[in-house]
């Protein structure tokens, strides 16, 4: 069996357009992880990851901005 | 939160699960399992979700408007199509989940986080631009980031929960538990170190910063003349300020033994120089900053977008 590759994995979740390759791609993931566990529970982290970043919470951002300024100067 | 609350339930509890709904769902299985097909799915949302997707947009003057609510219909079906197996079909323990009202249920929490997150994002760059009239829209801002991961199955909080709010998850821990299992497959997998290192870095420091991924993007370039090494070292400080982020030995060691490689090959090799040049063959199909350039691709077709309205008049597409 031939497992999913991380590179397939980012192009999965990173998916934005239903496309033909999108889908094709989508076929290729799901069609595997119906079958396989153990890229079941990758694809679960590489959403998980994704998703995470996609957090955006300005309330956050306020907050921690005098920290950034701080630490991006010791940077 | 605005339009989420009981009379939102009212609306998506007004979609029965009826003879109909149950054909196009056995429609639906079958094409996913059998077919390696989406096309009944994604019209599940054209024919159940678009009037619930109405209403949440008409809780907001900016929000209220078809386009809001066909970008957000384009998302969900998107998402349907990413997280059906991972989020449904494989969500129970035994064999396929052949639960049409679990289905219902399951469709319309990811359509719901789906909404809340393209108000929260939408609001975030108007904010930025400071270009548009300030609402009365309140993101919910008691689930931090963390929290905001993940709901059980770690897929973006689709889990199916209950009805009052499911966004607020009560299940941090295994949040946390399937992060450090993100974080331990990438550190320790096959991928290249410049791989690697951009992935943890760019999450790092969104996590201690509550960062965006284009400022993480950003940030990332910073270290154009840093070697490998000394990116790697900004990861392992990083990391001390995410406490429940475990990352042990074994992970160090792959990242290290990767490292050495490239410090065989040329120790001074910047990380800058990784990302433009042809260092890593013909292997590399995709890269990290592929991904986030996708992703920032977007923030950049809304900011034109809004930044000269008469793309919209002269019938452009709208992203």
């Amino acid at each position: 069996m031939t497992h999913i590759t991380i590179e397939e994995f980012i192009d999965f979740v990173s998916i934005e357009e239903l496309n033909d390759e999108a889908k094709a791609l989508a076929a290729k993931v799901n069609g595997h992880i119906l079958e396989c566990s153990e890229c079941l529970e990758k694809a679960r982290a590489f959403q998980t990851i994704y998703d995470a970043m996609g957090k955006i919470d300005s309330a956050h951002i306020e907050k921690a901005f005098s920290a950034v300024k701080k630490k991006n100067a010791e940077l | 939160m605005a339009n989420f609350g009981r009379h939102s339930d009212d609306i998506i509890n007004k979609v029965t699960v009826d003879d109909k709904f149950r054909s196009l769902f056995e429609k639906m299985l079958k094409e996913v399992i059998e077919e390696d097909r989406f096309d009944t799915l994604v019209s599940f949302v054209d024919l159940y979700m678009m009037g619930t997707i109405r209403y949440w947009c008409s809780a907001d003057a900016f929000f209220n408007h078809p386009d809001h609510v066909d970008e957000i219909a384009d998302l969900v079906r998107i998402k349907l199509m990413k997280k059906i197996v991972t989020g449904f079909i494989r969500k129970g323990e035994n064999g396929v989940n052949n639960d049409p009202e679990g289905f219902k249920k399951w469709m319309f929490t990811v359509a719901k986080n789906t909404a809340r997150d393209y108000f929260a994002y939408e609001r975030n760059i108007s904010k930025h631009q400071k270009e548009l009239p300030d609402t009365e829209w309140n993101v919910d801002h008691d689930d931090d980031i963390s929290d905001g991961i993940t709901d059980g199955d770690g897929t973006d909080g689709d889990d199916i929960s209950t009805t009052e709010d499911i966004f607020i998850s009560d299940e941090a821990e295994e949040a946390r538990r399937v992060l450090n299992q993100a974080f331990r497959i990438v550190m320790e997998g096959s991928s290249n170190v410049y791989i690697i290192l951009t992935w943890v870095t760019s999450f790092l420091y969104m996590q201690v910063y509550y960062k965006s991924r284009i400022e993480a993007s950003r940030y990332i370039r910073e270290f154009g003349d840093k070697t490998l090494n000394e990116l790697y070292e900004v990861v392992l400080e990083l990391s001390k300020d995410v406490p429940w982020l475990v990352i042990d030995d074994d992970m160090k060691a792959n990242v290290e033994k990767k490292l050495a490689a490239v410090s065989d090959i040329d120790d001074s090799r910047t990380y800058g120089e990784c990302r433009f040049k042809e260092f890593y063959g013909e292997n590399a199909t995709a890269r990290v900053s592929d991904w986030i350039n996708k992703r920032n691709q977007r923030i950049i077709n809304i900011l034109r977008k809004k930044k000269d309205p008469s793309d919209n008049e002269n019938g452009d597409d709208k992203r």
